[in-house]
């Protein structure tokens, strides 16, 4: 059994799964029972002045017979007063000495007031501070949450403030409404923080009622827009992750979250560079005991890798990450097609002949018998057929061997601007 | 295994073939002991300036090829690298 245990940025957990902010730790009586279901930690729903929510709150997308492959909600922070969820805090940390309890915050950009909440929520035994400055509904309309998260300077001032007075971990937690999110990374580190935490939910409107011409969800017939997570924000949040994780001037550890729905999603986020994760979507999906699966999941897939230390892949895929303009222009895969595997129903052809490059043939063997097959020589090696294709492995990427080294575009337009009367952009030389 | 072509893959092969044509002339002009001296890029694709000298009579040829196959683009994009790297030995 591989050593799942984390430490980021001083905050230590038995495994690196924790379950983020939001409704499933509105309270000590869930957290509780999520850590007795094996979480390794949670992130307290958001500690702030005691709002008013509105009904209905939440709002999901099923795709093609998946249920909710996003999700979205209008649910602002704790409607709690902060005595009741302190004292909630302690007796559950009292419980579960060895678990993380983080408390996320969420005050008015004012330096007395996060000096106020900091020093109340520290009292009570917090492992560390999660600094909300990524929700956006609500919260934002009053100068909160993302409406201090896409301002850098606001980041950095206010995490200046908070850790004015910490002295436990401060993670600061963003929004991904933000052009480049490594704007507000950096000005998270540059403002002293521990640690980020990515992505918050992301700006949506799940949709309109075609009958009633309502949205989904509404209030008494108006809607808003809310906060979308889920399975399908996955690829949003990784991006963000590995973009914060490979950035010079970003050098502080990250919880990753957005999407991530199993031990798989996790070991992902954790190679590109997260230390642990936080999960918040498929738990309200399934419920906490997912958390099971994935403690096994990710104890098998350590131990097969031979791997002691789930900390031993943090950041392994990150210099895997670059820019186009570094990637190899003449490396090269072309699609085969397994005859054996094929079962004719043509969707590789009709994706290549309508959007990509006309390379797959119809073509009819010597017993009459109709069959598919790539022209290699015309293939640019997209995917999308592979992609299209219902059946695993009856397509398959193949590399194909270059007569020539790796070139990169920064490469090519470098050797270009070498040359005498060159008219092209240079990015590099 | 005789085999006939019910349908498909139209568009592609011109391309490929086009490739071909444009890599064939960029061979010939290096055969011919021509170098690219400049190349010029627009929206009509990339035009490559091979030249030649020859030292006996002092005179140096030019010759220009219009590139407009990506491909014929990454082609002669390798050899000027190659170029470049033996230029420097």
């Amino acid at each position: 059994m591989a050593d799942l245990s984390i430490n980021l940025a001083g905050i230590k957990s038995p495994n690196p799964f924790w379950l983020a902010s939001a409704p499933p730790t509105n309270s000590g009586y869930q957290v509780q029972r999520a850590f007795e279901a094996g979480w390794g930690g949670a992130v307290w729903k958001t500690l702030g002045e005691p709002i008013l929510n509105v009904s209905s709150r939440f709002a999901a997308i099923s795709f093609n017979g998946q249920r909710v492959m996003g999700f979205n909600n209008i649910e602002l922070i704790t409607d709690r007063p902060l005595e009741e969820n302190l004292k909630e805090i302690y007796e559950t940390k009292k419980r579960f000495p060895d678990r993380a309890v983080v408390a996320s915050l969420m005050v008015e950009p004012k330096r007395e007031k996060w000096h106020e909440i900091v020093k109340r929520v520290e009292d009570v035994g917090v492992d560390g501070l999660e600094l909300n400055f990524g929700c956006p509904h609500g919260m934002a309309e009053r100068g909160m949450g993302s409406a201090s998260g896409q301002v850098p300077e606001l980041v950095e001032r206010q995490t200046y403030w908070v850790k004015e007075v910490a002295r436990t971990p401060v993670i600061v937690k963003l929004t991904p409404n933000i052009t480049d999110i490594t704007a507000t990374a950096e000005a998270a580190a540059q403002g002293g923080a521990d640690a980020i935490s990515l992505i918050n939910t992301i700006n949506s409107l799940m949709g309109v009622d075609l009958d009633t011409w309502n949205t989904i969800p509404h209030v008494a017939g108006k809607g808003a827009h809310g906060g979308y997570c889920g399975p399908a924000v996955k690829p949003i949040a990784l991006n963000m992750v590995a973009e914060c994780a490979r950035h010079p001037r970003i050098r502080i550890p990250i919880s990753g979250i957005g999407g991530i729905s199993n031990w798989r999603d996790a070991v992902e986020f954790m190679l590109m560079g997260a230390t642990g994760v936080q999960v918040c979507t498929a738990v309200m999906h399934h419920g906490f005991r997912i958390i099971e699966d994935m403690i096994e999941g990710l104890n098998h897939y350590l131990d097969e890798k031979g791997i002691a230390s789930v900390m031993d892949i943090v950041g392994k895929s990150v210099s895997k990450y670059s820019d186009w303009g570094d990637l190899d222009l003449n490396y090269k895969v072309v699609a085969r097609i397994h005859r054996e595997r094929c079962i004719q129903c043509n969707k590789c052809y009709i994706s290549c002949e309508d959007a990509s490059h006309q390379c797959i043939e119809r073509l009819v063997d010597e017993n009459g018998k109709e069959y598919l097959k790539v022209r290699e020589e015309d293939c640019v090696g997209c995917n999308l057929c592979s992609i299209v294709c219902p059946v695993d492995g009856a397509i398959e990427m193949v590399e194909v061997p270059s007569e020539h080294p790796p070139m990169t575009w920064n490469e090519r337009q470098a050797a270009l601007g070498r040359l005498s009367g060159c008219s092209v952009d240079i990015k590099s030389l | 295994m005789r085999v006939t072509t019910r349908s498909g893959g139209g568009g592609c092969v011109m391309t490929y073939h086009q490739f071909l044509r444009e890599r064939e002339k960029i061979d010939y002009l290096i055969e011919q002991g021509y170098y690219m001296k400049s190349v010029k890029e627009n929206l009509s694709g990339s035009f490559v300036e091979f030249e030649k000298e020859d030292s006996l009579s002092e005179t140096r040829d030019i010759q220009t090829l219009h590139i407009t196959n990506a491909d014929a683009r990454k082609y002669f994009s390798s050899l000027l690298i190659r170029q470049l790297r033996k230029h420097h030995e």
